[in-house]
């Protein structure tokens, strides 16, 4: 065989396989762009689910609340009165798992938008307090705000997600403490100002150690069956609050001690100029 | 506050009913209507102050009676609070641009009920 045979054969099977690379890459790229496009479709599918699941959760609890409400307010009969109450607060307490689901689909999702303005610090702890004050009074727990003197007055965040964090804190520090308790809502400042601390100290029953590791993740364990583990809330509150602080550039941690109780801290940038 | 003409628009019977059990005992005249066309009718022949509109209704929307009503020159006056379920950040997001003054979101409370009232 001649060297310009050769040469010939040896350009057309390299252009050959030029070639056929090409077509493996393209095909590779349409492949990448039908996965990427199944993605896209199954997260808006997701999205459209969860709206309509929203709806359709929200439009009965409107009849439940709206006719509790009507007839707790309607009423003084103490048993009607009582009752009453109970159906609005369960069904409250419902809502709150709606919303809260719906928050941590979109936080996974990366579509949950926060706001971003300024506010007082202690009006909004303040008004946790005041939330969370006929509760603690019921089951005789006293409930105190403190306000460091180096706690920055005002802070730049989403005032909304600031207080739903403290609410969940607050309501678990109520409802996992022990008669006649202690639940401490604490501000104070950290790194020069340019952070504020909001904590929430209990005295009561602590988080069991096997859960502790597992406190921020929960809804992933699935070594442990449901009706086997002890009584204890859904945990998607305190996820919810974990991934948030951590949404708005801060962090949450806690400590706990069996028998003395548990202290629930989140910092977060203060963001403010002035106190910059 | 003055007593208010209000009209409560939403197909679910139980949904509709309710505004008027904390709106009537303090004095507001409030009119039922389980769809558009029904309120279109009503609001032809009546005086108003105040439409809580439901959105999800078959035929026609909330949405599409806000629009519908918004361009009615002797209806200006009028007050059109969204009174829905539709609470994805997206759906209020897009009701606010639609027209309506207020969005309601579904469950209630009666004092949001009351504060869209006076605002």
């Amino acid at each position: 065989m001649s060297t310009g045979l050769l040469v010939n054969l040896l350009l057309l099977l390299a252009l050959g396989v030029l070639c056929y690379m090409l077509w493996v890459a393209q095909k590779r790229n349409q492949w990448l762009q039908l996965q990427a496009n199944q993605a896209q479709d199954s997260k808006q599918r997701l999205q459209v689910f969860l709206a309509s699941m929203s709806h359709h959760l929200r439009t009965p609890l409107n009849g439940v609340m709206g006719y509790a409400e009507y007839i707790y307010s309607s009423t003084r009969e103490p048993m009607i009165q009582f009752t009453s109450k109970i159906i609005l607060e369960n069904s409250l307490q419902m809502l709150h798992l709606v919303n809260g689901l719906l928050d941590l689909t979109k936080i996974q999702e990366g579509t949950l938008a926060l706001s971003n303005s300024e506010f007082e610090i202690q009006d909004l702890v303040e008004s946790v307090r005041a939330l969370h004050q006929v509760r603690a009074n019921e089951l005789g727990i006293d409930l105190k705000v403190v306000t460091g003197e180096d706690a920055p007055v005002r802070m730049r965040a989403d005032p909304y997600r600031v207080r739903q964090v403290l609410n969940n804190l607050v309501d678990n520090a109520i409802n996992y403490n022990k008669p006649q308790g202690r639940v401490m809502l604490t501000v104070s400042s950290s790194a020069n100002g340019q952070f504020v601390t909001f904590s929430v100290e209990d005295s009561g029953h602590g988080v069991p150690e096997a859960v502790q590791k597992t406190l921020f993740k929960r809804l992933h364990d699935k070594q442990v069956p449901f009706v086997l583990r002890p009584n204890e809330g859904s945990g998607l509150g305190l996820l919810l609050s974990h991934q948030l602080v951590q949404l708005m550039g801060g962090f949450l941690d806690f400590s706990s001690q069996i028998g003395k109780g548990s202290l629930f801290f989140f910092t977060l940038p203060v963001r403010e100029e002035s106190s910059a | 506050m003055a007593p208010l003409k209000v009209i409560v628009v939403d197909d679910n019977h139980t949904n509709r009913l309710l505004p008027g059990l904390f709106l009537r005992p303090l004095g507001h005249e409030v009119q039922e209507c389980d769809s558009a066309a029904q309120a279109l009718d009503w609001l032809a022949q009546n005086h108003c102050d105040l439409v809580l509109l439901d959105i999800s209704m078959p035929t026609v929307s909330g949405l599409q009676l806000c629009q519908q009503l918004r361009q009615e020159p002797h209806l200006q006056h009028l007050k059109i609070v969204a009174y829905t379920a539709n609470a994805m950040p997206a759906d209020v997001q897009l009701l606010e641009a639609a027209g309506f003054d207020k969005i309601l979101l579904k469950p209630i409370r009666s004092h949001e009920l009351l504060s869209v009232l006076e605002a």
